[in-house]
């Protein structure tokens, strides 16, 4: 049993207590868990009342294969409702090695000073940050490294953050010390900022890591699982979920100028090959690990035109986004931009979809990079117009009164037209997340629970409905123990049930998962419902049921009454 | 009939040496491959050497397809591994 530490904000009273939750909650299982209970419903987002959870991985520090993630969960002020996001990284391992299973951070002070929170080994203490107040992500990581040396892991947030803008990440920084991966949809940025804490330092604690009750098979398991991953999954070690352009442009499926088309002309100059091909000559690398353990590697280091280091962890998602979306077709102006986007610490989809409606308001032009990298610069001085943008396309599109805005429950969509995938449309639709592809992304070829099912044709509405619902409980499974790369299948839950009864020394069934998954999709449905966000919000933007994305003709035509008996269950 | 395949991602290694169109054509990244009429996607496969455990989905002419549909001459067929994630 591990601890659940207590930081308040305001008093900087520090407590810590025995976990007495269920042994298999951990990651989004224990921060929902944790936010269901404690958190009002109703309350301000950024105010008193929210709390920010941060709980790693149940297996996090032990021997097995992708377990060092970190969820960290709170009321979103995007949504209004629950948030959940998490993140690799060197955070997960460095908290685990203190024995902790969720750092609760409450309250808010009553002054603007900035702090900075250290756990060591010798303990947890508030220190002043007033210096790196307004200073990006890369700068605060490189003078908090400066000051603690080179082994702590970081979390910190950039003036994004602190301006409490509703797009702002939490960065986590990787094995290289790079603050490249983030906690990135929901504005939790945001709430760290709310409680004035520029960066959260952990320096790795003497707590032996967590042991399984059965060694032997543990180690079998882990052996086995990772061969099997490690030569399953080869594709993403050589080219990066980049390569899921060709996927999303093969089904028509890539955001294309604000959701106009699903197929870019430039798409082959922004995937996974041509980005291989062009770090190959420049020293940067494919199958880079984001985290220990990760046997996946699926994230990059990407190196400029001019052979230096510009940018890690360049993702699919950023890629469309921030790419076809925008009408960007050059890899090294997506990396530029996406670099800016992790120095100021903004989500790189909320960040696209806003200037990707923007761009509709003519605000700056399709394609216009300059005009785009001039935007950002806005959003972190604190411009009104950059603002408006920090605060998400929700906002932007209500400011500048365009009505083809790509979200729901506040939330963009990410960089998949739902049009073209109507069972990730179905996920964007129904997660208590708002839309979120990694609640349940029903990428083609996807089954559910039952593999022998038929397949599922993206583009038609049959069996979408039962197709996300199970992908959403994967979802909540893997967010409480792995990286979602080990794979969205019934496998994996059967491997997991293996792997958690050798650890725990219980049994724990494929059943026993599944109803955990549907459990905290419950809870937090629950939670959405309590805060003021009616089953009625289940709906996708009207534009998708009524025009047709070009230039395959599909629309959204999913039924309604489906969709309303998503929580069937 | 002759239809275009376009391999993606590293199943263009598991053809090299390993299927009847490469010993036989020299298989490339986007190849023709000529099929006895009627052939279905699973027989595109079959010829190409590609277990089907390693295919996440094919696309058939821009949209996913099933194994047993069945191709015509001039076709564009895309093979994807199984991913994950995303």
């Amino acid at each position: 049993m591990g601890s659940i530490l207590r930081v308040n904000t305001r008093t900087h009273v520090i407590t810590s207590a025995d976990n007495e939750a269920d042994p298999l909650l951990a990651g989004r299982g224990l921060t929902s868990t944790i936010v269901c209970k404690e958190v009002i419903p109703t309350c301000e987002a950024l105010g008193r009342f929210n709390k920010l959870v941060i709980a790693p991985a149940l297996l996090a520090g032990s021997t097995a294969v992708n377990a060092n993630r970190v969820s960290i969960g709170a009321k979103s002020p995007l949504t209004g409702g629950i948030k959940e996001s998490n993140v690799g990284g060197s955070l997960a391992t460095a908290l685990s090695s203190h024995g902790m299973n969720a750092l609760v951070i409450e309250g808010v002070p009553e002054d603007s000073s900035w702090w900075v929170l250290e756990i060591s080994d010798e303990g947890i203490r508030f220190v002043p940050a007033d210096d790196l107040a307004g200073l990006g992500n890369y700068a605060t990581v490189e003078r908090i490294h400066s000051r603690y040396g080179d082994e702590v892991a970081v979390m910190c947030i950039g003036p994004a953050g602190e301006m409490g803008m509703f797009a702002a990440t939490i960065a986590v920084t990787d094995m290289e010390r790079r603050p490249s991966r983030h906690a990135g949809r929901g504005g939790l940025g945001a709430v760290m900022g709310s409680k004035r804490l520029k960066a959260i330092v952990v320096r790795r604690g003497s707590r032996k890591p967590p042991q399984p009750k059965r060694p032997e098979l543990f180690r079998n398991l882990v052996g086995e699982w990772a061969r099997k991953l490690a030569e399953e999954k080869r594709s993403l070690a050589l080219y990066g979920n980049a390569q899921i352009v060709d996927t999303a442009a093969a089904v028509g499926a890539l955001p294309t100028r604000n959701f106009r088309s699903g197929r870019f002309e430039h798409a082959s100059e922004i995937n996974g090959a041509a980005m291989a091909r062009i770090q190959k000559v420049r020293g940067g690398r494919m199958g880079h690990r984001c985290s220990p353990g990760c046997v996946i590697r699926c994230s990059n280091v990407y190196h400029g035109p001019d052979g230096n280091y510009l940018t890690s962890g360049l993702e699919y998602e950023s890629i469309g986004m921030l790419g076809s979306n925008l009408s960007i077709g050059n890899l090294d102006d997506i990396a530029g931009i996406e670099r800016k986007c992790d120095d100021y610490g903004l989500d790189t989809i909320e960040i696209g979809a806003a200037i990707g409606v923007a761009m509709e308001a003519g605000i700056v032009s399709f394609g216009d990079v300059p005009g785009v990298l001039d935007l950002l610069d806005q959003i972190a001085k604190g411009t009104i117009l950059g603002r408006v943008l920090g605060n998400g396309a929700a906002i932007t599109g209500k400011v500048l009164g365009v009505r083809r805005v790509p979200v729901v429950k506040g939330q963009s969509l990410a960089s998949f037209d739902p049009r073209a995938m109507k069972g990730t449309g179905v996920t964007y639709a129904t997660s208590p997340m708002g839309a979120d592809h990694t609640a349940g992304n029903a990428m083609p070829g996807r089954r559910g629970l039952d593999p022998q099912q038929p397949d599922v044709l993206p583009h038609l509405p049959k069996g979408q409905v039962e197709l996300s619902r199970d992908l959403q409980i994967m979802a909540a499974i893997l967010d409480c123990y792995m990286c979602i790369y080990v794979g969205y299948v019934r496998e994996t839950v059967e491997k997991l049930a293996g792997l958690l009864s050798a650890y725990l020394g219980t049994q724990v069934t494929p059943d026993d998962l599944v109803n955990l998954g549907r459990r905290i999709l419950k809870v937090e449905r629950d939670f959405n419902v309590a805060a003021g966000i009616a089953p009625g919000a289940d709906r996708l933007p009207e534009f998708f049921y009524t025009e047709p994305l070009e230039p395959d003709g599909y629309v959204f035509d999913v039924p309604d009454n489906e969709i309303d008996r998503f929580y069937d269950f | 009939m002759r239809v275009k395949v376009t391999l993606h991602g590293h199943l263009q290694e598991l053809l090299i040496g390993n299927s009847a169109a490469n010993r036989t054509a020299g298989a490339t990244r986007d190849s023709f491959v000529t099929l006895a009429e009627a052939s279905t996607v699973e027989d595109l496969l079959f010829y190409l050497g590609i277990h089907k455990n390693h295919v996440g989905f094919v696309a058939l002419n821009g949209a996913m397809t099933v194994g047993d549909a069945c191709l015509q001459n001039g076709d564009e067929v895309s093979i994807f591994p199984v991913l994950a994630g995303g």
